[in-house]
Order: C-alpha cells, then structure tokens, then sequence
C-alpha cells in the first residue's frame, strides 16, 4: 500500500469543510419553520397539510446532509491528527534513539 | 365577506428563506468539491479514494437538494403574487358589488314607491342594475375559480419538490428506532419473566415463557427464530429432519450472533463522538457480558439484566439521535397520512385505513391555525342573501289623511306587493 499524505494540509481542509458545515447547521429548522409558516399562512387546508409533511420531510433529509458534511470535515480532522501525531511519534523516536 | 384566506407577504418571506437556504447549500456543494480536490492532491491512498468518493456524493446530494428548493421557492413566490392581486381583486370586487346591491335595493324600492318618490326610477335603471350586480358577480366568482387555480398549482408545487433522499432516510430512521424499541421491549420482557421464575416453576405456563425468555436471552435474531414453536412445522418429514439437523449444527453459532450488536459497538462506538463513543464502546462490552454470563445456568437473571441495559441505552441513543422527530406530532402523523393516501391511490385500504385516513386528514385540517383555520368553516363561497318577499313593512302608526279624491283606500299605497 502507498500513502502519501500532507497532515497539515489535512487539517486545513478539515477546518474549511468545518466552517461549510456550520453554514448549513440551522437550514433543517430553517427550512422547515419556513414551509410551518407557508402552512399557516397559505390558506388552503390541503395545502396546509402539504407544506408540513413537505417541511417534516425537509428537515429529516437536510439534518441528514447537515451529518454528512459534519463526518466528511471530522474524518479529515481525524486522519491529519493521526498522521501529524504518527510522524511525530516517529520523528521523537528516531531522535531519541540517536540522541 | 372575504373568502381568499392567507398572507402573501409571509409566503414571499417563507420563499426567500428557502431560496436563502438553497444557495447555502449549493456553496456548500461547491466548498466540499473544492477542498475535496484540495485534500486529494496531497493525500493518496485507500483512505483517500474513500474520502473523494464521500465527498463528491456529498456535494452531489447537497447540489441535489439546492435544485429542489429552487423552484419550491420560486412557485412560492408565485403563488403569494397571486395570493396578494386574488386577495385586493376580490376586496374590490366586493365593495363594488356592496354598492351595486344596495343600489338595486334602492332602485327596487323606488320602483315600487314610484308615485310618492320625487326621484322615481324606471325599470330600465333597475335592469341596468340588476346586470351590474350580475356581472361582479361572474367577476368574483372567476377570481376566486383563479385562486383556487393556483391553489392547485401550489398543492402540485408542494408534492413535487420532495426531498431526493428523505424517504428512505425517513424509512430508515422509523425501522431503526422500531427495532430499539423492540429489542427493549424483548429484553427486558425476557428479564421480567426470568425473575419470575428464578426458582423452579410447576406451572406449565410459566415454565413456557422462561424458555420464551431464554431463548431472546441465549439466542441472535436468526437463530432465536428457528426456536420459535410454529417453526416445528417446516422441520417435518423426511427433508424436515435433514433441516433440522442442520438447524441444531448451526445452533451453536447462536451465542456468537448474539454478541454481534456488542460487539459492532465495541468496535464502532456506535459511529458516535465525544464522551458518547467511549460509552457505547462500554456498553457493548456489556452486551458482550451479558451474552457470556446467560450461558450459566446461575447467572441467566445476571446476564438477562446486562442485556436489558444495553437495550436501555441503545434505545436511549435512538431516541436522542431522533428528538427533534419524536418531539414533532406532524412527522409521525404525516408519515403515516402519505401511506395510507399511498395505499388508497392503489385501492388497498380497509375499512380501519379510511377511518384512520379520515382521522388524520381531520387533524391536519384542525391543526390550522390563524386565518387559516376560519377557511374551513366558510363554506359557501358564495355569499347567501335573503331577499324580503314583500315589500317595506306598514307604518306603525298610519297617518290620518283625508283621502284625495279618486283614492278609495288612504293605505293603498302601503300595501304589501309581492316582488318580482
């Protein structure tokens, strides 16, 4: 198996995808108050019913998007950590060794 | 009185929050392809390739469900457009047609009042009136015929722009939570009957629920089936006995299928982070326990209670994970409305299903509220007026007057016509 691998870089892209994340952290009840309120104010009772089921269906599949994109930044934290701390369980061994 | 119910402007405030959501997304889509790339051109590796493979599906979900909301948000746009030009035509529309019936009334009133009305009206104004109500009325009626128009266009809007993944996701997440609960149900089921018959039982009843309850204990899921007693069915005859036999060898994987789900979890950490992952590693080493300390024949109450506390806290995690769904009635009542519209559309709903059809459909009307609500109990659209057969009523104290000359009756004047 070949590896090649940037810890560091890693964990930047870890950050970023952290931040897009939380960009989308409140667009389940976002999305879902805003079809609750299309619901009361639509008029129609059918309609009504519609926009909630549709709201509920919304928030189930964006919280899921939401958990998606919180493993992918977490994984890339996880794996940058683990490299990082490899190397430098390594690097400390090999100077003590020598020291 | 109106009859086109709803507020426009929260509508376009609902749309624009949806559209606003949407682009989050689509950055978001375009972020996690961004530092995917970024992240493969300096990872390479198994790992990695499983990454760029999350990742790029990751984007293509998010994209997916930005494509969704878009036009959600558009047609909502729309329809408060038309809800707000309905709404002020209509307003319209009725104070004209107020106007025009009360000048009708007046017309018909001074028609009939000719001779003692200054300002006597002839029959061609009350024709021109009554074509004026005539034609409001066709005009209300086709702004409201334009309203429910795009009522409908909004319930086809509504139904359409469902999210790609949530009904599986949803499915999922019904099963996943079902099964917890029916573990802890099993389990602790099977802990309550074991105390029950801790010591040495006569009643054949009793002694049938400790091997019930053992066999939940001591078994996995597949091997505790092929205990069940109607399975003895399948296991006769010639055939039968070959299957049986194979079923017995196999048996004795049934304590390893049994530690399966502890064992998934000392593994996993039930894929949770924070002090949650070393927990769940615990308490599958528990499971794990639980499963090993049953197979004593002392110890089965032991091992039973273990088990029961993994439950406990399997079901526990579910019913975290999924607080938002179980503290929402709509979710559940919604699920359940679709299926059971599903299987009417497809002619498969008993008696009880349309009852309990009726039902939901029921509460989600009453669940309105606001101007929403008033909606349902306005039934007639249009409105209902009752016209006085005769004409107005005699004066209560009728003038003295002498009567002119040709006049028979001073009254007849007041007396009640009947009108056209």
């Amino acid at each position: 198996m070949s590896l090649t691998v940037n810890p560091s870089q890693l964990q930047a892209d870890s950050r970023a995808l952290r931040r897009s994340a939380t960009n989308i952290r409140l667009a389940p009840t976002d999305v879902r108050g805003a079809l609750n309120a299309v619901a009361d104010h639509c008029g129609d009772g059918v309609c009504a019913a519609d926009a909630r089921a549709l709201g509920g269906a919304w928030n189930v599949a964006i919280a899921g998007l939401n958990t998606g994109a919180g493993n992918l930044a977490a994984a890339t934290q996880s794996a940058g950590d683990n490299y990082s701390m490899t190397e430098n369980v390594v690097f400390t061994g090999m100077t003590g060794s020598a020291s | 009185m109106t009859t086109i119910l709803g507020d426009p402007e929260k509508v376009r405030i609902a749309a624009t929050t949806l559209s606003d959501r949407a682009e989050a997304l689509a950055s978001h889509a375009g972020t996690t392809r961004c530092q995917q790339a970024a992240s493969m051109a300096s990872w390479g590796g198994t790992a990695a390739l499983q990454f760029g493979c999350a990742a790029r599906l990751h984007a293509s979900d998010a994209d997916s469900a930005a494509d969704q909301l878009r036009p959600l948000a558009a047609d909502l746009r729309r329809f408060a457009g038309a809800l707000e030009r309905h709404q002020s035509s209509e307003r319209l529309l009725l104070a004209k047609l107020d106007a025009a019936e009360r000048d009708l009334r007046d017309a018909r009133t001074a028609l009939r009042l000719g001779p003692l009305d200054p300002t006597a009206t002839s029959p061609a104004d009350v024709t021109a009136a009554v074509a004026l109500v005539r034609r409001l009325t066709h005009d209300l009626e086709q702004v409201r015929s334009d309203h429910r128009t795009s009522l409908r266009a909004l319930h086809f809007s509504l139904t359409t722009y469902t999210p790609p993944t949530a009904l599986w996701r949803r499915g999922m997440e019904v099963y996943g939570m079902g099964l917890a609960y029916w573990n802890l149900f099993q389990k602790g089921g099977a802990s309550y009957w074991l105390w029950k018959t801790r010591s040495p039982v006569t009643d054949p009843a009793l002694a049938s629920r400790r091997i019930g309850a053992l066999t939940v204990i001591e078994k996995g899921t597949v091997t505790g089936f092929l205990e069940k007693g109607w399975m003895s069915s399948v296991f006769r005859g010639r055939a039968g006995g070959v299957l049986l036999k194979t079923v017995r060898a196999l048996s004795g994987i049934g304590t390893a299928e049994a530690m399966v789900p502890g064992a998934r979890d000392v593994i996993t950490g039930g894929g949770y982070t924070g002090w949650r992952d070393p927990a769940t590693r615990a308490m599958g080493l528990v499971e794990i326990s639980g499963v090993l300390v049953s197979r004593n024949p002392e110890t089965k109450l032991g091992g039973a209670l273990m088990l029961t506390t993994y439950a406990v806290w399997k079901a526990g995690n579910k019913a975290y994970d999924n607080k938002e769904n179980l503290s929402d009635n709509t979710f559940w009542e919604s699920t359940a409305q679709q299926s059971l519209q599903d299987e009417r559309d497809h002619g498969m709903l008993g008696p009880g299903g349309v009852l309990a059809l009726w039902w939901l459909e029921n509460r989600a009307e009453t669940r309105l509220t606001g101007q929403a609500a008033e909606r349902i109990f306005v039934l007639p659209r249009r409105p209902v007026r009752v016209q006085l057969p005769y004409g107005p009523p005699a004066p209560w104290h009728p003038p003295v007057r002498t009567p002119r000359t040709g006049e028979a009756d001073p009254f007849a004047r007041f007396q009640m016509v009947p009108t056209s």
